[in-house]
């Protein structure tokens, strides 16, 4: 399995190095087969559960040995795989849409991305956990290479990491150990476990991008869409539920800590819904849906004592096949972010527009099938409500879409290509997913006529009046809300200091005293030290008297 | 017999057939100021040269006595006198002056530094110190051109009423023994009868001169005017040849005359050393004028020999002589970069002129940094040696309030230093400096090895020169 | 037998000081000539440290491969020099860093024989500081790299900070005073001067005991910018355009971590000890009022000079701690900091340059113009911010990690103090790349040179083995 992953950095390489463009476009596809038979492999090796030990001693240290260990068992399988089946398809539709001028660094990107990953999967010790979260933070930065939409992209997740920092040299530094199989052990005697707990949760919420931590991710969409969805997907937020499984006995350690990551998870599934539907950007929107997607993931995950599973990994992918379809949408309507502005698809580029309606209506159905399943098997059907609130909220957007007043523009006069590749491994996948899931029953089929009534329902439409209000497109409450409660004070405070402290004290106050003095000094030094006569006599007899005084000193009884 | 000690006279006689040769030039009207520094160098290499072979001879036992002792401060005096003599005949050349007063005064100077360091009895010890005073007071009054020498005049009213003292001194020790006023009868008597006040105050008498001599508070009152006033030359004279010589008679005082009133006089000198240091590093930092900040700054460290001396103890003795001979060579330093400091043609001494120093002369700069530094005492310098020896016997023997003023007053002074570099670093260009002598330059570059090799390997030159000091003791 | 490698180490440099300063006077020949003259002397010490660092038990504690000289008789003075690997490694990290920066140095620079010249003298009286074995040779080295100091500082300072560098010397003279009469005092209740192991076994009493420790430390306090009196070297520090002198005016709290290093864990006698909490609480306020000041302060050089100062005082809070164990890490740890600090400084310097030269007057975009020194800038302030691919970073997690298991507030305020002046670094390189304020038009020749990019990237390749294996240089 090692082998598997050295391929794949090495294969990156290959798509770093620079090379003329015309080259690009064939580096660009043998690295997609390369990394296809590569997956051919990995998988065979998953399903075969083929168990292969890889660890590495790289250094020692007192309180233990840092190794590199990648030895993926089932669990880490259900993790991996889906992954490494997403980064492929993010490559395909790289190569496909050409929406990167050089594509196979934008490649290249995605499988360290999946190499780093994986490395974080399969950690056992902080160290290498750490490196490998860093590592994808940097790649994150890399592949936006936008400096407006990486600005606070590299702060965020560099506060999140300087917390998680701190909350594993806190544990580590009382465990005495760096293995993560003795973490458990934190929570009888550990100390300030309510301060772990917490600060793990923030790391974890900005890693995520959840409620009141999700302001970086919007501006990622200063970026390329594909870019945007590319870090919003396989990057950060991802790397944040990673760590939420792998440490996520620093949860249980405080009581304060599960409740909150509730609390949060629940408002994050709702403000990104209500969002997903107020907000006219179709970059913004799907940062908001990516939040309702992983609130509801996170309370699934929370009643199931944070232990992934399969269904877990289905819906993540049916979630980004979501993002795909909305990337497309975006693609087909000539690079229109402004939903509001979008055309209805009657007259231009009808039949790529309809097609991608029926991946949507496929989608939601193998998406509301798999919601089912998964309430029916914890009995919570909360679950399954949520999911069909999400659905319609997927609908109505689409609704906005299709039935937008607009059905053509006058600079449109090309119609996009359809890209046949791509619309038939999209349309296959989801039918065969379909077929697997048993998702043709009438009850299915009554949802898609559900889902199409939603898209063409009125009522829904009126809903696009919500676009014109300017003050809710552009306001984000998250960044004001930082930027008034920290960064101002803090600023404000460190003016103060500046002028207060180094300036007044410093510089007036103990130089000024010490300057005082000494003209004090001199001016004293200059009566004394006449030149006259008088003062020589006086400074003899004084002399003289000086040297009498010590005689008589001696000789007094 | 007569003809014996005669040769014993050879160091002096050097000298003054030295001053008849210059006064031959002079009527043979040479203009050239290098020939007679050259004459006059040669006269005191020859000196030098007897003072080594008559070491332990003199041709008046009664009166002057040479040891090692003698000999080690004759060769500081010779060393840091050559190179004045030196750089002086590029002063006067550049005046367009023979400097023929200059030279014959020095020389007169050295016989009676080598007399006065000699003396063992009292009456030879006034006679020097009468002489010099006259020849400080001629060497004074070679002046600018246009400049009145008020500094003379003043420095004769003041000298006139330390000799009426130190007169007064001697009458008195000369009456009470009856014209027997060897330093050692005078001991004897001393330590027979040291509860009487009238000896006690003929000893201060005698003290008071050299304190007077060497600028100690409170007798410092011409201690400022001799360096600050006089050409360049002469202030070279005043600030390091002069000090040697009474610091060399006056340690010899202290332990051949004095010591019996030590108990009385330990705590005076300490108040007049603490005096001194306090005067010496305000002095320094309410000056303008470099002659006259190096002035106080002797003050300073004069005084620091001051309380080295006040322990009567003979390893103190020894850091005294010790922390003395590096701080002349830091000032000598100083010197050398004076005579490179010209403008025009015009020698400059004022802090103001060493604007944008760095800038155009950054060797001599350096040389001023190095001498600087040394003052202060930064290792690895030759000036940290003394402080080395001051601040380890001070703790020795406990006087820690003194080392705190000192060392506080340290900070006062170097303030002045700072000063000094900042304007030489910082400030733009005033003045466009004349080319540098290459002599100078030598001289500069000889010191400034000399001061950092002395630091890195003291140990044999200070080893050769505590046999030489300790003989004084014996 | 003396094996004078250690000697070696303090006068290869002297010496090379003197070539340079003899450098011939030909306005052709002789900028090159002392260049390369102080590059060879570099690479020849370097070579000696490495040398030595062969011939080092490396699981031995204590000083080793001792060398005695006699240096006066009265009174009696022998210097004593004695290396460990945590010497080794801070004296190889400053050559190397000098090296770093001759090597990327614009050649232009007015009067480079005096920079030269003072800078190899302060290379070789600052090794002499970390080879030293005794009280008094310690003092000596310690007060003499002030010299070399000041001569740069003066030279290269701005005109308005004058006034500011003479409170700054008295400031530091203070200190060295005080460390003067402390460490006579040790010798002479021993009667001879005292290795520096010894130290702590002396018998004082009561007020004296104090007063010789507290003495001590405040000497390294002077070096150190510890609030309030962090004003001068800031101001200093931030006014030095002249990169090497820049370095060196940023290794200065080096000076004085050192000797906290040497004289604290094992050394300090019990009864100063349990005052560290007040050290340590002075430690925390200076790092976060100038990780502060930092964040609104304008000028790169004070944000790079705050970073040091936090990271300098990270180490010392980490000295102060009830443990003697991490030495070593703080040692690795500071390795790769002063490389990178070097690195950094020399890339700032370079694009202070290119705003002169460009008529560029606010820093905003000026690394678009200069994508190799963007990059080269990104990565080593992600290094320097705890890239996890350095050393620093993984010797930081253990100091840290010790840290919190002695105190929680201690480690938080830390870790809120190198967050605040990492933040304020990543707001200025964003700062630097934001293309809003950089013209449309392309600028050739503001970047890198070939020669500079390698020495980089090389810097990097020395961080990335460092990370794997510490003294991976010891064969």
């Amino acid at each position: 399995m090692i082998q598997i992953i050295a391929s794949i950095i090495v294969l990156s390489f290959i798509g770093l190095v620079k090379q003329r463009m015309r080259y690009d476009r064939l580096i660009s596809w043998l690295m997609f087969f390369a990394a296809t038979i590569l997956f051919m492999e990995f998988a065979t090796n998953a399903v075969n559960l083929n168990k292969e030990t890889f660890s590495f001693l790289w250094s020692t240290s007192k309180i233990g040995d840092i190794t590199i260990d990648f030895s993926p068992g089932l669990g880490e399988h259900r993790l991996l795989l889906p992954l490494f089946f997403l980064s492929l398809v993010t490559i395909l539709h790289n190569n496909i849409f050409r929406y990167e001028e050089k594509k196979s660094a934008f490649n290249a990107f995605i499988l360290l991305n999946f190499a780093s990953l994986s490395l974080l999967t399969c950690s056992e010790n902080y160290v290498q956990m750490t490196t490998a979260v860093f590592v994808t933070d940097i790649l994150g930065y890399l592949i936006l290479k936008d400096v407006d939409s990486s600005h606070r992209y590299v702060i965020y997740n560099f506060f999140a990491d300087t917390c998680l920092f701190m909350v594993l040299a806190l544990v580590c530094g009382k465990l005495q150990s760096l293995s993560l199989s003795d973490l458990p052990r934190y929570e009888q005697i550990g100390r300030h476990k309510d301060f772990v707990g917490l600060m793990f949760l923030i790391a974890v919420f900005i890693k995520m991008g959840l409620f009141m931590f999700q302001s970086y991710l919007l501006d990622l969409s200063a970026a390329r869409l594909q870019r945007m969805s590319a870090v919003n997907l396989l990057f950060a937020p991802l790397t944040g539920i990673l760590v939420l499984l792998k440490l996520h006995s620093l949860v249980e350690v405080s009581d304060l800590a599960l409740p909150l990551l509730k609390i949060i998870s629940l408002l994050t599934m709702i403000f990104g819904l209500l969002n997903f539907i107020m907000i006219d950007n179709l970059k913004k929107k799907l940062v908001y849906l990516n939040m309702s997607f992983l609130g509801l993931l996170l309370l699934m995950l929370e009643n199931h004592d944070l232990r992934w599973n399969w269904q877990y990994s289905f819906y993540y992918s049916v979630g980004y096949f979501i993002n795909l379809l909305f990337l497309k949408m975006y693609l087909y309507q000539n690079h229109e972010a402004k939903v509001s502005e979008m055309l209805n698809g009657r007259d231009t580029n009808s039949f790529i527009l309809r097609t991608t309606l029926v991946q949507f209506v496929l989608i939601a159905n193998i998406f509301i099938s798999l919601i089912y399943r998964i309430s029916v098997k914890h009995e919570q059907y909360w679950i399954l409500a949520s999911g069909i609130i999400l659905i319609c909220a997927i609908a109505t957007v689409l609704n906005h879409i299709y039935q937008s007043p607009y059905s053509r523009k006058l600079e449109d006069l090309t119609p996009n290509p359809l890209r046949p590749v791509s619309l038939l491994v999209m349309i296959s996948l989801l039918i065969y997913t379909s077929v697997k899931m048993h998702a043709y029953t009438l009850y299915n089929i009554g949802f898609i006529l559900f889902f199409l009534m939603l898209c063409w329902c009125p009522l829904l439409t009126t809903l696009r009046k919500v676009y014109e209000i300017e003050w809710l497109q552009k306001e984000d409450l998250s960044k004001s809300f930082f930027f008034y409660t920290l960064v101002t004070p803090f600023m404000y405070l460190s003016r103060t200091l500046w002028l207060m402290v180094d300036f007044v004290f410093s510089e007036k106050i103990i130089t000024s005293g010490l300057t005082g003095l000494h003209k004090l000094g001199i001016s004293i030094f200059f009566k004394i030290n006449r030149k006259s006569y008088t003062a020589c006599f006086t400074f003899i007899i004084i002399g003289i008297i000086c040297f009498l005084l010590s005689f008589y000193r001696r000789n007094l009884p | 017999m007569i003809l014996e000690y005669l040769r014993y006279a050879l160091p002096e006689a050097s000298l003054i057939i030295g001053i008849l040769h210059l006064f031959l030039l002079y009527i043979l009207s040479y203009e050239s100021a290098k020939v007679y520094a050259r004459v006059t160098r040669f006269w005191l290499i020859v000196s030098l040269f007897w003072n080594v072979v008559w070491q332990d001879k003199s041709f008046s036992p009664l009166y002057f006595t040479n040891d090692a002792y003698t000999l080690l401060f004759d060769l500081c005096i010779g060393f840091f006198a050559y190179i004045m003599i030196g750089l002086s005949a590029t002063w006067f050349g550049t005046e367009n002056r023979t400097g023929c007063k200059y030279y014959v005064l020095i020389l007169s100077a050295l016989i009676g530094i080598n007399l006065l360091l000699s003396s063992v009895n009292l009456v030879a010890l006034l006679f020097c110190y009468i002489l010099l005073t006259y020849i400080h007071y001629r060497l004074l009054s070679i002046s600018y051109e246009k400049l009145p020498s008020e500094a003379a005049s003043r420095y004769m009213g003041v000298s006139a009423i330390i000799l009426i003292i130190f007169a007064a001194g001697f009458g008195y020790l000369n009456f009470y023994t009856d014209g027997n006023v060897e330093f050692s009868t005078i001991k004897e008597i001393i330590m027979q009868q040291n509860q009487s006040v009238w000896l006690y105050g003929a000893i201060i008498a005698v003290i008071i001169p050299f304190l007077y001599s060497l600028g100690i508070a409170p007798f410092h009152i011409m201690s400022e005017d001799k360096t600050g006033k006089g050409i360049l030359p002469v202030s070279h004279y005043f600030a390091i040849i002069s000090p040697l010589a009474f610091w060399g008679c006056f340690i010899k005082l202290n332990i051949e005359l004095i010591s019996p009133y030590s108990a009385y006089l330990s705590d005076v000198y300490l108040g007049f050393a603490i005096l001194s240091v306090i005067f010496g590093a305000m002095g320094a930092n309410a000056r303008i004028n470099l002659h006259r900040i190096l002035s106080y700054s002797s003050m300073y460290h004069f005084g620091i020999i001051l309380i080295l001396l006040s322990f009567f103890k003979q390893e103190t003795n020894f850091a005294a002589f010790v922390y003395l001979f590096v701080y002349m060579l830091s000032l000598n330093g100083s010197y050398l970069v004076f005579y490179s400091l010209k403008s025009h043609g015009e020698y400059l001494s004022s802090v103001t002129s060493l604007s944008g120093l760095a800038e155009t002369r950054a060797y001599t700069t350096g040389a001023l940094l190095v001498s600087l530094f040394s003052f202060i005492g930064l290792p690895p310098l030759v000036g940290f040696l003394g402080q080395l020896n001051v601040v380890s016997e001070l703790l020795k023997n406990e006087y820690y309030i003194s080392l705190g003023v000192i060392l506080f007053f340290l900070l006062v002074l170097s303030k002045s230093y700072l000063d000094i570099i900042k304007t030489a670093y910082f400030e733009h260009k005033v003045k466009i400096y004349d080319s540098e002598n290459k002599s100078v330059m030598v001289y500069t570059l000889f010191s400034v090895i000399f001061i950092v090799l002395v630091a890195f390997n003291p140990q044999d030159l200070f080893a050769v020169m505590k046999d030489m000091f300790y003989v004084v003791n014996l | 037998m003396n094996s004078y490698q250690l000697l070696g180490l303090v006068l290869i440099p002297l010496i090379g000081s003197i070539f340079a300063l003899t450098a011939h006077n030909d306005k052709n020949y002789t900028t090159s000539n002392v260049y390369n003259v102080s590059i060879l002397t570099l690479i020849a010490n370097i070579g000696l440290i490495l040398y030595i660092f062969t011939q080092c038990n490396l699981k031995e504690d204590g000083l080793q491969l001792l060398e005695h000289f006699k240096w006066i008789d009265y009174p009696y003075v022998e210097i004593s020099l004695g290396v460990d690997i945590f010497s080794l490694l801070i004296i190889l990290s400053v050559n190397l860093s000098f090296l770093i920066g001759e090597l990327c140095l614009n050649r232009k620079t007015e009067r480079s024989k005096t920079l030269i010249t003072s800078e190899l003298l302060f290379i070789g009286l600052i090794n002499g500081y970390f080879v030293a074995a005794d009280v008094l040779s310690f003092y000596i080295f310690f007060v003499a790299s002030g010299t070399p100091l000041m001569i740069l500082i003066s030279t290269y300072g701005s005109q308005r900070k004058k006034t500011v560098l003479i409170r700054f010397s008295l400031y530091n003279l203070i200190g060295a005073l005080l460390l003067l009469v402390a460490i006579l005092m040790m010798c002479d209740s021993q009667s001879r001067n005292i290795l520096l192991s010894e130290a702590g076994k002396l018998n004082f009493k009561g007020g004296t005991e104090y007063f010789v420790w507290l003495s001590i430390f405040f000497a390294f306090i002077s070096r150190l910018p510890i609030w309030p009196f962090h004003y001068w070297i800031s101001s200093i520090n931030s006014s030095l355009k002249n990169p090497l002198v820049f370095l060196v005016g940023n290794l200065i709290p080096l000076i004085g971590l050192y000797g906290f290093i040497r004289f604290w864990p094992n050394t300090v006698p019990e009864t100063i000890a349990v005052h560290a909490p007040i050290f340590e609480i002075i430690c925390i306020i200076t790092m976060l009022f100038i990780a502060l000041v930092s964040l609104s302060h304008k000028d790169i050089r004070y944000k790079l000079f705050a970073y040091t100062t936090v990271y300098y005082l990270l180490y010392l809070t980490s000295v102060f701690l009830p443990t003697d164990v991490l030495k070593l890490n703080i040692g690795y740890s500071l390795f790769s900091y002063i490389v990178i600090i070097t690195v950094l400084s020399f890339l700032i310097s370079h694009i202070e340059y290119q705003k002169k030269e460009l008529g560029i007057y606010g820093t905003g975009g000026i690394l678009c113009y200069m994508p190799r020194t963007s990059k080269i800038l990104s990565l080593f302030i992600l290094a320097g911010v705890g890239l996890p691919v350095t050393s620093l970073f993984w010797n930081n997690f253990i100091i840290i990690s010790e840290i919190f298991n002695y105190n929680l507030i201690l480690g938080i305020m830390v870790m809120l103090s190198v967050f605040i002046v990492a933040l304020s670094l990543l707001e200025e390189l964003y700062k630097l790349k934001d293309k809003s304020n950089a013209s449309s038009a392309c600028v050739l020749g503001a970047d890198i040179s070939n020669l500079h990019l390698m020495v980089y990237l090389s810097c990097l390749l020395i961080l990335f083995l460092s990370f794997f294996k510490p003294l991976w240089f010891v064969f």
